[in-house]
């Protein structure tokens, strides 16, 4: 209980440290600290309700990015400054380290199983943010095309 | 505004100038082309064209009076990352699309935001987010305080240091080997934290992370040069940090 506290308070506070790492401004500190802390939230409640890594990491990331995405266009700043410390939580960090480290010890096919994961899990993120991107994308040219040209 | 040859030069550097800003502040290559376009022609340019990719920005415009000029602007030096800038330039362009200001006015501007980075800003971030971090994946309070001891030491490297290495990679496997070095001799010598959970948290402050998300933001919006530049760079660069860490685990353990 206590760990998973320390946990979740990790998930907003680093974050918040990525953004003040890159200069954010101080009034969206709390927002990207607050997405970083969702998306933790989301991942572990949706392993909890369907299992496995793959699909709670693609949904987490797709609920964040359109997050960023939704924010960013209400306080008029690019997208990119809310979701990069946001989606840090769910970096791989740990698989990659212990794919690294049994590499050290010589074990080949334990490090090959820990990269995989690994490799699959940043994939997930990519695909989640990159569906919720190309959905902007589109609409926002559909909007130009239709609701701009026409005023 | 129909400026003459002299001074359609001068804005088109000014615009370079802006693009080379965005473009280190970590902005993707779309937003760059589209605000370098949209600035051309809200000072005037009749035709605008802007090519962007991670390591140049070429840029040839014309003005009316078949004024033409062009413009290439190499793109070196490491990225300073940093969104307050990246914000205010965007900030910026909307405003002069909107009403352009005057030309010394934006070249002031510009000239503002070319200010040397806030280190102190930088220091405090890497502490915060390496003692974050480290707990997050699954490290003691130790841990967290010994990655935050250990990140004024990275930051010091990276503000100081990387620009005697040729390149990224070179600097990236000595800075993670130092550093890995000292964490595994800490937690050998000391035994008060865990060396695994520290170099995940101070790894943190090393992980290309942003030109990782650009390369696949600059693959979607069609720039495929630029996000396949950046994609190779940044495995590279994390496989260079990789080698680092276990060259040094693999010496102190």
């Amino acid at each position: 209980m206590r760990q998973d506290i320390l946990e979740l308070a990790a998930a907003f506070f680093g974050p918040l440290g990525l953004g003040v790492l890159f200069h954010l401004r101080k009034e969206l500190l709390i927002p990207a600290a607050l997405g970083g802390l969702m998306n933790r939230i989301l991942f572990v409640s949706v392993q909890e309700t369907v299992g496995g890594r793959m699909l709670p990491c693609l949904l987490s990331s797709m609920v964040t990015a359109a997050y960023a995405e939704c924010l960013a266009r209400i306080l008029r700043v690019p997208a990119t400054v809310l979701l990069l410390p946001a989606i840090a939580t769910s970096a791989p960090g740990r698989l990659l380290y212990f794919a690294m480290r049994r590499l050290v010890e010589g074990e080949r096919r334990a490090a090959l199983e820990y990269g995989v994961t690994a490799a699959q899990y940043a994939l997930s993120v990519a695909a989640g943010i990159s569906l919720v991107w190309a959905a902007f994308m589109v609409a926002g040219k559909i909007r130009e095309e239709l609701w701009l040209k026409k005023r | 505004m129909k400026p003459g040859k002299e001074k359609a030069e001068r804005l088109l550097y000014t615009i370079l100038d802006m693009g080379e800003m965005l473009l280190t502040s970590g902005a993707e290559i779309k937003r760059v082309e589209d605000t370098l376009t949209r600035m051309g022609r809200a000072y005037g340019a009749v035709e605008c064209h802007v090519f962007v990719i991670t390591a140049s920005i070429m840029a040839a415009m014309e003005f009316p009076g078949r004024i033409r000029v062009n413009g290439i602007r190499r793109i070196s030096g490491a990225p300073k990352n940093d969104f307050r800038r990246l914000e205010a330039l965007n900030h910026l362009s909307r405003s002069c699309c909107g009403s352009p200001l005057p030309l010394p006015e934006l070249e002031m501007s510009i000239h503002h935001w070319k200010g040397a980075e806030n280190v102190r800003e930088r220091y405090a971030g890497s502490l915060i987010t390496t003692g974050s971090f480290a707990l997050y994946f699954g490290g003691t309070v130790a841990d967290g305080l010994a990655a935050a001891l250990f990140s004024p030491l990275i930051c010091f490297l990276q503000v100081h240091f990387e620009r005697f290495f040729p390149n990224k990679v070179t600097f990236y496997v000595f800075c993670s080997f130092f550093t890995g070095t000292l964490i595994c001799l800490g937690s050998r010598l000391t035994g008060w934290f865990h060396y695994d959970r520290v170099i995940m948290g101070d790894m943190m402050l090393m992980i290309p992370g942003l030109a990782l998300m650009n390369a696949v933001r600059d693959v979607l919006a069609g720039n495929t040069i630029s996000g396949v530049m950046r994609l190779t760079e940044s495995l590279i660069w994390t496989g260079a940090l990789a080698c680092g860490f276990m060259a040094a685990i693999w010496m102190i353990y």
